[in-house]
């Protein structure tokens, strides 16, 4: 087990740098420079930049540097200070910018992995046992639905809905009194109160696809010669499916959120800015149309950084769960 | 054969002494399938009376396997159990129950199955759940049914481990079913389904994914464990030879039903049905020597859903009565000795006058051929085999270090002489079929060379041919696959298939192609009618027909069959081989025939190769080989392959299932760990392994005992 | 008889009724062999209806639609849509022949704001190829015949309503359809193209290059791929035109999506290659070029297919999505993704609920292509 999981923080490392670089290469796209897109910004504003100001600030991150010594002194002031350059839009540290909506969005797509969970598992045992009845059918036109519906229409048709029927807005992660208010019990209560439309709204394609898998490893495994030979030695049908197949549909159920992670991810940024949420989507959109690099390309690491992580997490609970897997067997 | 005749009143008549533990009555399961409703299982009557063994034997697809899972409720959706009894009288007195009004899923079944009825299957490495150690397996059944504590049953479980014979149980009870071998496996499965004492023990075909030897020990012991606590066995089974080797009584089974039954003495001394008739015959015997041509039963099984009117068996019976078979609808009629059987012809009412029983064979009996007549050994080879090896690397981690080597073929020497065929035989995982991938270059060997001699010219090393050269050899040499399903592309045509090697040699094409084709496809039995059908529409016989007409196409003076009618049914099976034999005859062609089906080699081959681990222990012409082997190990394949003749039962060598891993094989003589006369000190030298030594002309053996050691071969008795 | 209860070839199929003669079955070719399959899926048809009926509008569109895309009326910003009707039963007779009711205008005193409500009083009379804008089909033919529209080309008539700007917004649904059902299909042929080189090579040759382009086809897999698009999208020059953006989306996307498809590929090699088949046509003679091509491609196109058409929806959805954030294709190209940016707009779309119809259509194709992929997948192995 140990040995797995070493193997597999292994495999990270490569695949970190390489979403550095990622991240690094988009700051890096748009034609001119930190230095130059500050100077017309300035200049729209209706002020004179200074040329000696400017050689500062091209010193400061090493603009005149090679793009390989540029790279460097980018990671490594994350890496060893937290730095993540600073977003000239807000004229403030990005590391500052993101300190208050990052825990949020982690604990939105966390939340909408259990309840991906929560919902398909039932959802999907049950369309699997009882195949072909009305339940299974309507499960499975649900599934096909949420897996057509984009999440940011399912968004607007909730807060028609929400708007007109109930007369409730429903944006935000708060209410108008809690929104600068520190932490309490009260702003989490407010919080989950909020909460539960962006998760069902995030969560419907990534439970559909769920169903639809667990349904149909069900259905392989329901067929396996393992039950018909745990069913031949008198188990009751119960303990047949809970230990049996279901253990083995389950695994890949599990290494699903290697997928359902970045569409989460990928969903929360459209979510986000259509429900206005104060997470990091929002900020993302707005620093991309603006190209506020530092703040994007610092978005778009920490939220690849933090997939990967989980999807490392999701594999290492694969392999306490599958023996096939801790021992390296195909 | 003996002369008995059926005269149903002289024979003793069988009693009702005692009520049958199990008693199928007009047992019927269907399938809804795509080409209608298929009977499986059609109307089976059969009795298993207390303590017996009663085997229910039959070709694929005829409803054996469906019949055993239809008496515990295992058959899944789209099947069910239509209609009929299936009455169990449980242990300790009681009514009996009948399971047959039992749904699938009834609670009432599970106080039956695993305690008093259990079953073992034919894929034991699939039969167990990956997910769970073997001893979890076996103790949550114990815990269940017995109810043991955790601890109790973790014990019971390494007890029971071990009364079915599995080294270091402590150890196995931890592991799970894929670190296991398919005999453990085998073994953990006997032991689940023993751990409750049932009182009749269901095998489907347990034994016919494993080696022979494997095989034997399997049976061995069932029959110890039958033994000790008299329960009664109900084994399914395609095989005569497992049959003679452990059944008291016999059923007989064919599409759906059961045509004949009686005790094992008088199916295999006293065939009744055509049927079994022409199924016993067509099984080559292990002893009865190298045969010109095998019996064989006309066409194949059909398919369940065109069941044929009347007696099902009438289109492929010798005997069958016009008018009557094809309209009739046979009873099951019994001699008066409990010898049953389902044929018209035993009904005085419908039976023709003129016709006299018992059956008389039609065709003649087998012929035995002259030993090692076609062989010409002064000729030279043309093919020679010098210390070949072939390496498979083991690739581990990311990054494919290679962390071992498989060694599948180990410096084998051997040489090929015209117009033979040289059987290959071993266990799987022998290496028999990486030296046959070698020998048409469907692998590159690691080392050694293989001398071919086209023509009259200087031989050629085959290891070093490319491009044209290598093109030109594979035109020469050809293959018949094993696996006559995914063999043929499902996606082209028979023209395609078989007129393929035309066009890449650049021989022949359009009408050319067709006519060539169609001409080939006569001389292996099939219509021309067939040029443009694909493969999905011929059964697995015809298919292999397809499989030789393409090897044959080109003209090849070299053809290496592996397992070339492994997948087939006995009746199928023979009619392969036959074709076989009219085709080397027809165009002077040499075999390479790999197999592990010994009967099948020694009716086919002039001399046998016997493999172990990737070397050549034992090579000899087939009659010396068989009846007097110099190798232990030719010896125990030998004695394990089961004889369809019940009056051989024998007790016989036996090797121990734990086989060493290829990847770091034992010191001395690789086979010394499971050798019966291995000597301590002398066979586990590492300075000392024995070589392949010529002790007779023509029979080389490596084994460093050979000359002190008086082995036994099959008895020849013809 | 290894695994399954059922002899060989009595597999249940879910299409008895339409099984062919046996005679024909044995001539048949895969491809009629997974048509024969395919057309048991009721929902698989009925998408394939459907998606043909999406890319015939996108051929016709101007045909079809009252308007062009450039079209609009300032008086008519955010109209209600109209309720198509065939008899005309106010006056004493009744009038047949096809209609919709007309606007009236109020204004909002306090806000000044324009609100229009149909008026059942009024009548615009609707024809059959009527005469309207002119435009050039297939850039052909020179035309200003359109399926339908008012008879009298000034009258407003808007059947679902009007957007910001007063366009007709069905007008822009079926011109959208161009964009919105080819962008997936360019982008799905590019990612094929990248996938079937990639997965083809990974497959085929093996060993470490196969363990490189997995660690490649991996690290792809893990990335949330919105904020890589969008990163991409937004780096995007501001000046490049409406077709040069078009392509670099389709490029974006087929970036992201190649890598499923290379894994299907990859493991069909792999799959394929230990087949006996394969290894008879070797030994056949065959080189190493027929092999693949006349052997292994074949075996796995019908496979391919299915995935191609399975990956087509996450297309639309993501250029949707791009769309919608601003990030995708902008005005003046008209996608439905395009037309729904527009609902970003909360007020608007509270007082306007129409302008979610784009979505409508997004559901339905979307549907559409998922039930074809999973009739197809179901059929793609005719011969398990």
């Amino acid at each position: 087990m140990l040995g797995f999981v070493a193997r597999r923080l292994g495999l990270m490392v490569p695949t970190l740098f390489a979403i550095s670089l990622v991240s690094f290469a988009i700051i890096q796209l748009p034609p001119g420079d930190y230095a130059t897109t500050l100077v017309s910004q300035l200049e729209d504003s209706g002020q004179t930049v200074d040329t000696a100001q400017l050689e500062a600030i091209r010193e400061r991150y090493g603009l005149d540097q090679p793009i390989v010594v540029q790279y460097w002194t980018w990671i490594s002031n994350i890496v060893l200070h937290g730095d993540f350059g600073q977003s000239f839009q807000w004229n403030q540290p990005v590391a500052d910018l993101l300190s208050s909506r990052l825990p949020l969005t982690i604990v939105l797509t966390l939340s909408t992995v259990l309840f991906t969970w929560i919902v398909a598992f039932p959802i999907g045992l049950y369309s699997a046992v009882r195949q072909y009845s009305w339940g299974d059918y309507v499960a499975t036109t649900v599934g096909f639905l949420g897996l057509a519906i984009p999440n940011f229409l399912l968004a607007l048709g909730l807060m028609y809905i929400a708007l007109t029927v109930f007369d409730a807005d429903v944006g935000g992660l708060f209410s108008a009194e809690y929104e600068e208010a520190p932490w309490s019990l009260a702003r989490f209560a407010d919080l989950l109160g909020h909460l539960w439309i962006p998760v069902i709204v995030l969560g419907t394609a990534g439970t559909a696809g769920l169903i639809r898998i667990l349904r149909a490893n069900l259905l392989d495994e329901l067929h396996k010669p393992y039950v018909v030979a745990a069913r031949s030695r008198g188990l009751s049908e119960t303990r047949i499916l809970f230990k049996y197949p279901l253990r083995v549909a389950v695994s890949p159920f599990l290494s699903t959120i290697g997928w359902v992670l970045p569409l989460l991810v990928s969903g929360e940024i459209v979510v986000s800015q259509v429900l206005s949420l104060p997470t990091t989507g929002p900020l993302l959109l707005r620093a991309l149309r603006s190209q506020d690099m530092y703040l994007a390309g610092a978005i778009i690491l920490l939220v690849s950084v933090l997939t990967v992580v989980g999807t490392l997490l999701s594999d290492i609970l694969l392999a306490r769960m599958d023996p096939r897997v801790r021992l390296g067997i195909r | 054969m003996t002369d008995m005749e059926f005269t149903g009143s002289t024979l003793t008549a069988a009693g009702p002494a005692v009520p049958p533990l199990l008693e199928l009555s007009g047992l019927r399961t269907e399938f809804a399938t795509r080409d209608g409703l298929v009977r499986a299982v059609d109307g089976v009557d059969l009795r298993i009376p207390p303590g017996s063994t009663v085997c229910l034997v039959g070709e694929s697809g005829c409803g054996k396997s469906v019949t055993a899972r239809s008496i515990l409720g295992l058959v899944d959706p789209p099947g069910h159990v239509s209609g009929g009894h299936i009455w169990w009288q449980p242990p300790g007195g009681g009514e009996r129950v009948d399971l047959a009004a039992y749904g699938r899923t009834d609670p009432r079944f599970r106080r039956i199955r695993g305690q008093q009825i259990s079953m073992i299957f034919q894929e034991p490495l699939a039969a167990l759940s990956p997910m769970y150690t073997v001893g979890d397996q076996l103790g949550e059944m114990l815990r269940l049914h017995r109810g043991l504590t955790k601890a109790e049953a973790r014990d019971e479980a390494i007890a029971l481990l071990k009364r079915v014979h599995i080294p270091r149980p402590e150890q196995r009870v931890d592991e799970y079913s894929f670190q296991l071998s398919g005999g453990m496996c085998q073994r953990v499965m006997i032991a689940m389904a023993l751990s409750c004492s049932p009182d009749l023990l269901i095998a489907d075909e347990p034994t016919t994914a494993l080696d022979v030897t494997i095989q034997a020990r399997i049976l061995d012991l069932i029959a110890e464990l039958q033994a000790d606590t008299g329960m009664s066995v109900l084994f399914i089974t395609h095989d005569l030879g497992v049959v003679a080797e452990i059944a008291d009584e016999v059923a007989v089974m064919y599409l759906g039903r059961v045509v004949e039954h009686g005790s094992t003495e008088q199916i295999f001394t006293d065939p009744r049905h055509p049927y079994t008739h022409r199924l016993l015959r067509s099984v080559p015997r292990l002893g009865s020597g190298r045969q010109r041509v095998l019996p064989t039963v006309r066409g194949q099984v059909p398919h369940g859903a065109r069941r044929p009117s009347g007696c099902a068996f009438h289109p492929r019976c010798d005997h069958a009565i016009a008018g009557v078979c094809d309209t009739v609808d046979p009873a099951a009629l019994d001699g008066g000795d409990g010898h049953e059987v389902a044929c018209v012809l035993y009904d005085d009412a419908l039976r023709p006058d003129g016709r006299t029983l018992p059956l008389t064979v039609v065709e003649p009996e087998p012929v035995a051929e002259p030993v090692a007549a076609a062989v010409t050994g002064d000729r030279p080879p043309l093919l020679e085999v010098r210390d070949l090896r072939m390496h498979f690397p083991i690739r581990h981690g990311l990054f494919g270090r290679t962390t071992g080597q498989v060694h599948a073929v180990d410096g084998v020497s051997l040489a090929v002489r015209p117009g033979e065929t040289l059987g290959l035989v071993g266990e799987s995982g022998c290496g028999k079929t990486t030296l046959g991938r070698c020998i048409v270059r469907a692998e590159t060997p690691t080392s050694g060379q293989i001398q071919y001699r086209a023509g009259d010219g200087d031989p050629v090393d085959v290891t070093r041919l490319t491009g044209g050269a290598l093109r030109r050899y594979q035109r020469d040499v050809r293959t018949v696959f094993q696996d006559p399903f995914s063999s043929l592309n499902p996606r082209m045509t028979l023209r395609q298939i078989i007129g393929d090697p035309l066009v890449t040699h650049g021989i022949a094409r359009g009408s050319e192609l067709t006519d060539r084709v169609a001409e080939m496809l006569r001389k292996v039995g099939l219509s021309p009618d067939y040029l443009d059908r694909y493969p999905h529409a011929f059964s697995g016989g015809q298919r292999q027909r397809v499989n030789i007409a393409r090897a044959l196409i080109l003209g090849p003076r070299l053809v290496v069959a592996d397992e070339a009618v492994s997948a087939l049914d006995v009746s199928v099976r023979a009619q392969i081989l036959n074709l076989l034999r009219e085709l080397q005859d027809e165009f002077q062609l040499t075999y390479v025939f790999i197999s592990h089906d010994l009967s099948v080699v020694e009716a086919l081959c002039d001399r046998v190769a016997v493999m172990y681990l990737g070397k050549i222990v034992e090579l000899a012409d087939t009659a010396t080989l068989f009846t007097a082997p110099k190798h232990p190990y030719t010896e125990a394949l030998l004695s394990a392959v089961p004889v369809p003749e019940p009056g051989r039962r024998t007790r016989r060598t036996r090797l121990s299932d734990d086989l060493p891993d290829p990847v770091n094989p034992p010191a001395g003589c690789w086979f010394h760990t499971r050798c019966p006369h291995a000597v301590a000190g002398l066979c586990d030298q590492p300075g000392r392994p024995p070589v392949l030594d010529t002790v007779a002309a023509g029979h080389d053996v490596a084994c460093l005992r050979h000359a002190e050691l008086d082995l036994t071969g099959v008895r020849t008795e013809m | 008889m290894t695994t399954t209860l059922l002899p060989e070839d009595q597999t249940p199929d879910p299409t008895p009724e339409q099984a062919p003669a046996p005679a024909d079955r044995d001539r048949a070719s895969q491809w009629r062999l997974v048509w024969w399959r395919f057309r048991g899926h009721k929902l698989a048809m009925a998408g394939l209806v459907v998606l043909g009926g999406f890319y015939l509008v996108a051929l016709l569109a101007s045909f079809l639609a009252p308007h062009s895309t450039s079209w609009f009326d300032e008086d008519y910003i955010y109209a209600p849509p109209q309720l198509p009707k065939l008899v005309d039963t106010s006056g004493d007779d009744w009038n047949w022949g096809p209609y919709v009711n007309g606007y009236t205008l109020e204004q909002d005193p306090d806000t000044l704001e324009l609100t229009h409500t149909v008026d059942p009083g009024t009548r615009i009379e609707l024809g059959f190829f009527v005469r309207g804008e002119s435009y050039s089909l297939f850039g052909l033919v020179d035309t200003n015949i359109h399926l339908f529209g008012p008879k009298d080309p000034d009258q407003p008539v808007y059947l679902l309503g009007a957007d910001h700007r007063g366009r007709d917004l069905l007008s822009l649904i079926i011109h959208g359809t161009r964009v919105s059902m080819t962008i997936g299909l360019v982008g799905v042929l590019l990612a094929f193209v990248l996938g079937v080189v990639l997965g083809g090579i990974s497959g085929y040759v093996g060993g470490k290059t196969d363990g490189l382009i997995q660690r490649v086809v991996e690290f792809f897999m893990s990335l949330p791929t919105l904020p890589l698009w969008l990163g991409l999208a937004a780096a995007l020059p501001r000046d490049w035109g409406p077709l040069q953006r078009y392509f670099a989306i389709t490029v974006i996307l087929a970036i992201i999506a190649w890598t499923d498809l290379a894994r299907v590929v990859r493991g069909r090699f792999l799959s394929l290659r230990t087949e006996q088949f394969v290894t008879a046509a070797r030994l056949d003679g065959s080189t190493r070029r027929r092999v693949i091509f006349r052997h292994m491609l074949p075996s796995f196109t019908s496979h391919l297919v299915a995935s191609l058409t399975l990956s087509i929806p996450a297309m639309i959805l993501a250029e949707t999505s791009l769309s919608f954030l601003g990030l995708g294709l902008q005005s003046p190209v008209v996608s439905w993704g395009v037309l729904l940016e527009q609902a970003q707009n909360f007020r608007a779309m509270a007082d306007a609920p129409w302008l979610l119809l784009p979505g409508v259509a997004v559901v339905l194709a979307v549907l559409s292509f998922n039930f074809v992929g999973d009739g197809l997948r179901d059929a793609a192995d005719p011969y398990r």
